[in-house]
């Protein structure tokens, strides 16, 4: 199997989703030191909205250094592929089986079809059930009440120790799939 | 932390130099769009303009302090965006010209002509005194305190004006050379 660095993965379709939300992954990104991607996929008559996703993502990176504040090199990468949202997805999850995804609740992963369509890859996934009242102090706090699958039993329980997480993390993603 | 969106420009930068890093975010929310497009406007490239206006607002934090207030915060950063964009690209440039490695004495002796031509095309564009004073130092050689005499100013009045148009015309300069003079002049109102 080709190694692949992993990444934090936060998946965007375009439509409504939450700041806190994004700011969570984000920050999870920068605490186990894994670059923080946005994925996205736009069918083709609707390409024109690529600069809408990128007010989008800029304004959710206003927002998160407004609530995670003191990350100078944090940077967002975005990549936006062509086509249906979900089999897109899919396809990419299948590519980059190294990859932590975040799901955000208020998009549409939360009903079952989509929930199980994920979780049928081997990508460690955080369904995170809400992110309100968010602070850099309650980020373990959402952690261990977000719902998370092919991660480490005792992942949230280290969330706030970044050395160690990473460490775990990195075991993980080098074990046999 | 939610009271300082509704704060000025200058109060948030104030908090920001003060180590409040969260009066960032609200600048980041604020401007990160207009330096976006302002990359976009030079590189053509929205998926580079993107990378490009996050590396330009995190460098506008790092070097905060050297803001003084003098223009308006997106006067400084539509600065920085511009000389980011374009040293981007001429880095990039640069690579493959030297892969070419055929240097071309005779187009650099045009360039630099052509350059002199914009050059001095900018300047007779800039308000009267301003351009008095620039064409006093830096044509007749004129020095600071000598320019300071003549228009009854203070020696860091001078150079404070002197640093400004510099300022501008070397964002000019840069837009004049990457879309052309007019697309430069027309670009005088915004600065």
């Amino acid at each position: 199997m080709i190694f692949q660095a992993p990444r934090v993965v936060f998946p965007f379709h375009g439509g409504k989703f939450s700041l806190s939300s994004y700011a969570w992954a984000k920050e999870l990104a920068g605490k186990v030191h894994l670059p923080f991607y946005v994925f996205c996929a736009l069918s083709p008559e609707n390409l024109f909205s690529k600069i809408h996703i990128y007010h989008e993502m800029l304004e959710a990176d206003g927002y998160y250094f407004t609530h995670y504040p003191g990350h100078a090199s944090d940077k967002t990468h975005v990549r936006i592929k062509t086509g249906d949202f979900l089999p897109t997805f899919q396809r990419y999850l299948q590519c980059h089986p190294s990859d932590i995804v975040v799901v955000d609740q208020r998009q549409d992963f939360s009903d079952v079809e989509h929930a199980s369509g994920l979780m049928a890859y081997p990508n460690g996934l955080i369904f995170l059930r809400s992110c309100e009242g968010i602070t850099q102090d309650n980020f373990s706090h959402i952690l261990a009440n977000a719902e998370i699958h092919h991660l480490p039993s005792d992942f949230y329980l280290h969330s706030h120790r970044g050395g160690y997480v990473s460490k775990l993390l990195r075991n993980w993603i080098g074990r046999e799939n | 932390m939610e009271t300082l969106a509704a704060v000025s420009d200058e109060a948030l930068i104030t908090e920001l130099k003060k180590g409040v890093k969260s009066a960032f975010g609200h600048l980041y929310t604020r401007y990160s769009k207009l330096v976006f497009h302002r990359c976009f406007s030079i590189c053509k490239d929205r998926d580079l303009a993107f990378d490009l206006s996050q590396e330009v607002m995190l460098k506008a934090w790092e070097n905060i302090n050297q803001f003084r207030g003098e223009s308006k915060f997106s006067t400084w950063l539509y600065v920085i965006a511009t000389r980011h964009t374009l040293l981007y690209l001429s880095r990039n440039k640069r690579v493959s010209t030297d892969s070419s490695a055929i240097p071309d004495e005779v187009e650099s002796k045009d360039d630099s002509e052509e350059n002199n031509i914009v050059m001095m095309a900018l300047i007779s564009h800039l308000p009267p005194d301003e351009r008095q004073l620039l064409l006093l130092k830096y044509k007749e050689g004129e020095s600071v305190e000598a320019l300071g005499h003549a228009l009854h100013l203070s020696a860091s009045a001078i150079k404070m004006r002197l640093k400004r148009s510099r300022e501008r015309l070397n964002a000019l300069y840069a837009l004049a050379l990457t879309y052309g003079l007019e697309s430069a002049l027309n670009s005088f109102e915004m600065m």
